[in-house]
């Protein structure tokens, strides 16, 4: 069906303009259009709608009344009488705490990975000598690297340094922080591909005004990248955001969970929490990515597509 | 000091925040974890007093009495194949659909990519919800309508159920790479053969699929080398179960670990892990090769 319509959407005007047609003929390929048309919208609203729908069942669930019309069949009408459903959630999952530890992880590594990035990346992209190539090379097969290998020995390492038996909460959190330091592989490579673009002679002129080799980056590069750092600003929050694997293994203390977490440990299969409640937290755990996604559409969009040309 | 040691100097310099970085959170546990890998150790500490007891037991034990690893690496390659050969070709469907000049057009497509920015953890209570057990929203309805016994989680059901949500989630996303793709696909070959009559589904096969080929590859690549190390999703969903169903191979590494009582299969897990790495090391490198020769790159 769609691949039929899809030339017939894309047409060209070649058959149209081909030879005389009577008119009833013409009449004939426009009602065919009008109602190509409208089923082309019909599937496309249908389909999307669809796509939408676990968003709708989330906030559907959190606005019920009981734990068990979450799931009844027939349906029963949401209301936002049930509106204290969501402090309740609040409550029970100890939100402002999690989002704290959430913001904070998220903020200090988002920070320190794309900073370490953009100098890396500068480092690959304007000094180049007898090592750019090989190392290169290194950096592009680590973007092959399994996690799996080295989160065991990982684990250890911590906990033989004493980090997650340490009495800090800030300590604690470090594992999921540290890593960051080394950049984002895919991102080195994205920005140095990025940075090779914006023509060598702008920082030899700064250079011969007396510019240093940082200051060029900063002054110049940078504000030239804003938007492929927008773009992976914003996969580096949602990333955060949603990390459930490693928030998990280091962090086994309700006092340091993360949003991820206690969402995990509150909802999903051994749950007792009432299942509305269950669904509040969720809302409230997923609508910040939500109204991110639509307010930055563009970058989202842009963002997927170079994401994807991973070589 | 010359140019040339100049620029080195500051080469290093730029990329030590990489260097320094991938030797202690990449290199060094690699090491660590090959090393461990040929020892019984269940913790770091009695690994240093029973130090030098090296053997292939362990990588012996998983290919000959370990049946659940087996398992996982059947359940994650039906996985992954199933995620990245269903997912792209539903994918590349719904980009044609969403291909077309529609009013809205824009709005449609940021709602098909919603779904795979529910993190994690939310999804599977949603699903958990709307289609796992008695008492989701399915069963009450299946049983309203009067079908009993028919279980999406069930021992036979469970992977390919998985496999669905996680398309369901995905697609949207591998839909728009296929989108991009395929406005870089030059209309006039399309205008050629539509005159040398090739009908659509002809244009389709022989014009459309050849030039969004490298797109597609890049996201079947990372798909699939993505789906091999599937954890969260489906620990979050099945756990692995009914009977090892559904569990992958990254779940039977982190399950070594027992979180309550603290206890560590150290060097089991580790062997693992390194059995792990080295599939997908040779699927990478079979899959790159295998389509680098049919993939057009646009020169």
């Amino acid at each position: 069906m769609a691949t039929e319509t899809t030339f017939k959407g894309a047409a060209y005007p070649v058959e149209e303009t081909n030879n005389a047609k009577t008119p009833s003929m013409k009449r004939n390929t426009r009602a065919k259009k009008i109602v190509g048309q409208t089923a082309l919208y019909f599937f496309t609203i249908i389909i999307s709608v669809t796509f939408f729908l676990p968003f709708v069942f989330m906030v559907y669930g959190s606005l019920q009344a009981t734990s068990d019309t979450v799931t009844s069949w027939p349906l029963v009408a949401p209301s936002f009488r049930n509106f204290g459903n969501y402090v309740k959630a609040m409550e029970v999952m100890d939100f402002f705490n999690a989002l704290g530890n959430t913001l904070f992880i998220l903020c200090t590594s988002t920070v320190l990975q794309i900073s370490s990035s953009v100098l890396v990346a500068y480092g690959f992209a304007r000094f180049k000598n007898k090592y750019t190539e090989p190392f290169f090379m290194l950096l592009l097969s680590t973007m092959m690297l399994p996690w799996i290998v080295t989160m065991v020995p990982s684990y250890v390492i911590y906990a033989e340094l004493g980090f997650i038996s340490s009495s800090s909460v800030f300590v604690r959190k470090l594992p999921l922080i540290l890593p960051a330091i080394s950049g984002s592989a895919f991102n080195i490579y994205m920005l140095r591909n990025y940075m090779r673009g914006i023509p060598q002679a702008i920082d030899e002129a700064a250079e011969i005004d007396g510019c240093s080799s940082f200051g060029i980056l900063i002054k110049i590069l940078v504000p030239n990248m804003t938007p492929i750092l927008t773009t992976m600003l914003i996969f580096a929050v949602t990333g955060s955001w949603s990390d459930y694997v490693g928030p998990s293994i280091y962090l086994n203390d309700k006092e340091l969970f993360t949003l991820a977490l206690s969402i995990g440990n509150f909802a999903g299969s051994t749950s007792s929490v009432e299942k509305q409640l269950q669904m509040a937290g969720c809302t409230l755990y997923t609508l910040p990515l939500l109204i991110l996604l639509f307010t930055a559409q563009k970058a989202f969009m842009k963002g997927i597509v170079t994401t994807s040309v991973k070589g | 000091m010359s140019r040339e040691r100049v620029r080195t100097r500051k080469f290093f310099l730029f990329i030590s925040p990489w260097l320094i970085g991938l030797s202690l959170f990449s290199l060094a546990p690699m090491l660590l974890s090959l090393l461990l890998s040929f020892t019984w150790g269940t913790k770091i500490t009695t690994w240093t007093s029973k130090a030098m007891n090296f053997s292939f037991r362990n990588y012996v034990h998983i290919f000959t009495g370990d049946s659940v690893f087996l398992r996982s690496i059947s359940n994650t390659f039906i996985y992954a194949f199933l995620r990245v050969v269903v997912g792209i070709f539903l994918a590349t469907m719904l980009a044609l659909l969403y291909n077309h000049e529609l009013k809205g057009k824009k709005l449609y497509r940021t709602m098909a990519y919603a779904p795979s920015l529910i993190p994690v953890a939310a999804a599977s209570s949603i699903w958990i919800l709307l289609l796992k057990g008695d008492s989701s929203l399915i069963q009450r309805l299946l049983a309203e309508i009067g079908v009993l016994g028919f279980d999406l989680f069930s021992k036979g059901m469970a992977l390919f159920t998985v496999v669905a949500l996680d398309l369901f989630c995905s697609v949207g996303s591998t839909m728009i790479v296929v989108l991009a793709s395929l406005q870089s696909v030059p209309r006039e070959l399309e205008e050629a053969a539509m005159i040398d009559g090739a009908n659509a589904f002809h244009r389709f096969w022989n014009i459309t699929v050849p030039m969004i080929s490298s797109g597609l590859m890049f996201s079947s690549v990372t798909g699939f080398i993505g789906a091999l190390q599937t954890y969260a999703k489906v620990q979050l969903l099945t756990g692995g179960d009914p009977e090892y169903a559904t569990i992958t191979m990254t779940m039977t590494v982190l399950s070594r670990y027992n979180a309550t009582t603290g206890n560590l299969a150290l060097g089991y897990a580790c062997a693992e892990a390194w059995v792990i790495f080295t599939i997908i090391m040779i699927f990478t490198v079979i899959y790159l090769k295998l389509l680098d020769r049919k993939v057009y790159y646009g020169d």
